[in-house]
């Protein structure tokens, strides 16, 4: 019996109770963390991917001659791999397909003196939105396009 | 059951550790995920920030050549540009916006504003990243020469991020001049061609008018009243004249090869060369020299007065006699009234020998210029190239009694004694020293022994056909000038001497710019590093050059022409009008084929045509046109079908010399001179055609 004297040796039923305590009441933060890490990683590749979709986007309407580059706002039913970027243009596009994002331009004139000196390009992409959710998320690039003539 | 992981608190310590760790760890996941969130944006920022930069660019980049026309540095010209470029020394990287006329930035900050508040683009010119092409003086040193890049520089801003692109083209900066060569009016390479009197060919009479057969190429190393551009007032070059160091300011020669000896032609006339010892400034009241031999030098005879019998038989006696030694100074003259032929070896005081080793024809090349006045051209000679002249010596008689005094002054001709020419075997000292038309005018009757012991002695006295270092003609000019009291010759002081050429130096102020041989080894090599533009043949050299409307070429830059077909290269082109007129000027390097010259006119006195012959063998002259270029064409050999009237600076592989030879003028351009200052009338700034590369800095 002198081994129960011990004061110092083993692991007691209190401290197993406040060890479970501590444990169960700080991982709810750490689990906090982590998970918004696991979100933040989702959304970072969302982003990613969806920039690079409007950069591609963008690229192409840039690389376009200044005649060639419609005025409107284009919608991502009329942005099709392979067709061009509206009836007046033989210019098409080529883009990589991705059905989980929505393409969208705008494409403006900005004039001085009566002359359009540039054309001011806007592309947004939105996800598509989850079931019976609104698509709120979105990238939106913008550039111009000077006229060189 | 000691081990402390099994004491009482180990299992707190160790859940608080764990969470610890992994709460370090989500913190951290987070702050990376936070992070890479925010750079997926800015590279898409920085995307759109280059878009807006190329935007820039391609807006602009019209209305900035415009402006760089308007402003001269594309298309050439004087312009505030120009002068930063043609600047010494080397070039910092510089903003070109205080000088040229911005008439985009502010449009295009506009444009940008209703991208994005956080959108802006601007676009600026410089000149970058410029170094210096010629510094090594053994090669050649040119302060100025230089080569960078015209820069259009976009900077693209949006959302924080910053993009610049730069469209860059070369500029290069070089001088239109040859290098070293500039100095010279003419260089040879091999003169002589192995026969060191190749150039000894013209017949001529004794004032120097020409007979028949070749003309000579008469040479002037400095402004003239007849220049083109530059010209000089008599007065002025008078003026000039008569300081010791003029070399210094006009242009050179050399003749290369082996050594070479120019007779020079006889008179003051035309083309005569008596210039080089005796005032021709008044043809007309024109006096040869007697030069006088100083007494010290002569033998102990001629010290004081002897006592010889005198030539009067029908009344034999002993007279005192002062003897002296005097002689005077020819050039080589052919032909004469009477005598069709080495009329210079008439009287035989000349000997057989030198007829045969000189001959009585003179040289067409004539290197000081010519005897009118403000025409006499001395410059610095290098090479081993000699004059030769002939040198009529006799003695001096001066009858002291009064009675041969007053019948050797009544003779008309004058009485001379002449020293004849002899060979070491045929002197004697018994030989008589008659005088030169045997007559008898109460002189001395003259043994030769009297007066010289030994051979040597009366060679030193004797007439001959005297050999020095043509540049010592140089020395006897300013003698001319300086009038001393009593003319000596050789002249007591040597202001230039033989010089070969292994060394020379060239200097503008304190810039070093040459340091070598006269021929420079590196020449080609620091040409051919000019070269600012190229063309496969001389037909896409004219389309580019010549402009049709104006009927002139317009080069402006430093161009090599191929020419694999080694088709002859002709200034003007076949089916242009001669003289070919030059309204911007440069230089053109052959690779191949030969140069047909049928005129060239320089429209402006600040422009300048050098012709480079990398390979070429012939530079033809087809017409007696002016011809207002500099050749360098090292391996070729001047023919001609005409006079040649030629204004510049000629460096070729040899002349022709024979009897189609039909001379003319061969006149340096003071202008070229690259120790003087307007040396940088003649820099060509080249801007390429095209854009060399893009460059994008973050």
């Amino acid at each position: 019996m002198k081994v129960l004297e011990k004061t110092d040796g083993g692991i007691s039923l209190v401290e197993i109770l406040i060890a479970l305590t501590l444990l169960t009441a700080l991982s709810i933060p750490v689990v906090t963390i982590f998970s918004a890490g696991t979100r933040g990683i989702q959304i970072t590749s969302e982003e990613f991917i969806a920039h690079t979709a409007a950069i591609e986007l963008l690229e192409q309407l840039m690389s376009a001659p200044f005649r060639f580059l419609p005025v409107g706002t284009f919608t991502d039913a009329q942005i099709k791999n392979g067709e061009p970027f509206d009836s007046s243009t033989p210019w098409k596009y080529r883009i990589s397909e991705n059905q989980n994002l929505i393409r969208e331009v705008k494409i403006s004139e900005l004039k001085r003196n009566g002359k359009t000196r540039f054309k001011k390009i806007e592309v947004k992409i939105r996800w598509v939105p989850k079931e019976g959710k609104e698509a709120i998320r979105s990238v939106t690039l913008k550039s111009l396009l000077a006229n060189e003539n | 059951m000691n081990s402390p992981f099994f004491k009482r608190g180990f299992i707190l310590v160790l859940v608080i550790t764990i969470l610890v760790i992994l709460l370090f760890l989500g913190i951290t996941l987070h702050s990376f995920l936070v992070q890479q969130n925010y750079n997926v944006h800015l590279l898409a920022y920085s995307e759109v920030a280059h878009f807006l930069a190329e935007a820039g660019i391609s807006a602009s980049i019209r209305s900035i050549r415009d402006s760089l026309e308007k402003s001269g540095i594309i298309g050439g010209g004087q312009n505030p540009i120009f002068e930063i470029l043609i600047r010494p020394g080397p070039l910092q990287d510089v903003s070109l916006m205080s000088i040229i006329k911005d008439t985009w930035n502010e449009d295009l900050a506009g444009f940008s504003r209703e991208v994005d508040k956080s959108a802006a683009v601007r676009v600026e010119v410089w000149l970058r990243g410029f170094s210096q092409t010629e510094t090594d003086p053994s090669k050649w040193v040119d302060p100025v020469a230089k080569q960078g890049w015209l820069s259009v520089e976009s900077t693209g801003e949006y959302r924080g991020m910053r993009r610049t692109i730069s469209v860059r083209r070369r500029i290069w900066v070089g001088n239109v001049l040859p290098p070293v060569v500039s100095k010279f009016t003419l260089q040879v390479k091999d003169a002589s061609k192995g026969n060191e009197g190749h150039f000894n060919i013209i017949r001529n009479d004794y004032d120097g008018n020409l007979t028949d057969g070749p003309r000579p190429f008469i040479i002037l190393n400095h402004a003239t009243p007849e220049s083109p551009h530059e010209r000089k007032s008599v007065s002025d070059v008078i003026s000039d004249e008569s300081d010791s160091n003029v070399f210094r300011r006009r242009g050179w020669i050399w003749l290369g090869g082996k050594k070479i000896r120019l007779n020079l032609t006889s008179g003051p006339g035309a083309f005569g060369e008596i210039f080089h010892f005796y005032d021709v400034s008044n043809p007309n009241t024109f006096q040869a020299i007697k030069f006088r031999s100083p007494q010290e030098k002569l033998p102990l005879a001629f010290l004081s007065p002897l006592s010889l019998p005198w030539d009067n038989h029908s009344n034999p006696k002993e007279v005192p006699f002062q003897l002296g030694h005097l002689f005077l100074l020819e050039g080589f003259h052919d032909k004469s009234a009477r005598k069709e032929q080495n009329a210079m070896y008439e009287a035989k005081i000349l000997s057989l020998n030198e007829q045969n080793t000189y001959g009585a024809k003179s040289s067409i090349l004539h290197l000081f210029g010519d005897a009118r006045k403000g025409f006499q051209s001395r410059t610095k000679v290098f090479g081993k190239v000699q004059a030769a002249f002939p040198r009529f010596s006799c003695v001096d008689v001066l009858p002291l009694d009064p009675n041969s005094k007053e019948m050797f002054n009544s003779q008309s001709p004058r009485p001379f004694y002449f020293l004849p020419s002899l060979e070491r075997e045929s002197f004697s000292l018994s030989l008589q020293i008659k005088e030169f038309l045997n007559r008898r005018v109460g002189g001395p009757i003259l043994p030769l022994g009297l007066l010289f012991q030994q051979f040597d002695e009366y060679k030193k006295f004797m007439s001959c056909v005297l050999e020095y270092p043509y540049v010592n003609s140089y020395n006897s000019i300013q003698e001319i000038y300086s009038k001393p009291a009593l003319r000596q010759f050789p002249p007591p002081t040597t202001i230039l001497s033989e010089d070969s050429g292994s060394q020379i130096e060239l200097k503008r102020g304190d810039v070093l710019l040459y340091k070598g041989n006269v021929e420079p080894p590196k020449l080609q090599e620091v040409v051919e590093s000019r070269v600012q533009q190229e063309f496969d043949s001389i037909s896409d050299f004219w389309k580019k050059s010549f402009n049709e409307s104006s009927h002139a070429l317009e080069l402006n830059s430093i161009a090599r022409i191929k020419n694999p077909d080694k088709i002859d290269f002709s200034l003007p082109p076949s089916g242009k009008p001669y003289p070919l007129k030059v309204s911007g000027g440069g230089m053109i390097i052959l690779d191949q084929g030969n140069l047909t010259l049928r005129g060239v006119e320089l429209l402006s006195p600040k422009e300048a045509l050098t012709v480079v012959l990398v390979n070429g063998d012939k530079v033809f002259f087809e017409t007696p046109n002016m011809n207002q270029v500099n050749i360098v064409a090292p391996r070729a050999e001047v023919v001609y079908g005409s006079v040649v009237d030629f204004w510049g600076s000629l460096a070729v592989g040899s002349i022709q010399a024979d009897s189609r030879t039909q001379g003319g003028y061969i006149r340096y351009r003071e202008a070229n001179d690259p120790t003087k200052e307007n040396y940088s009338n003649f820099y060509k700034t080249f801007v390429a055609d095209q854009d060399t590369f893009w460059y994008e800095s973050p």
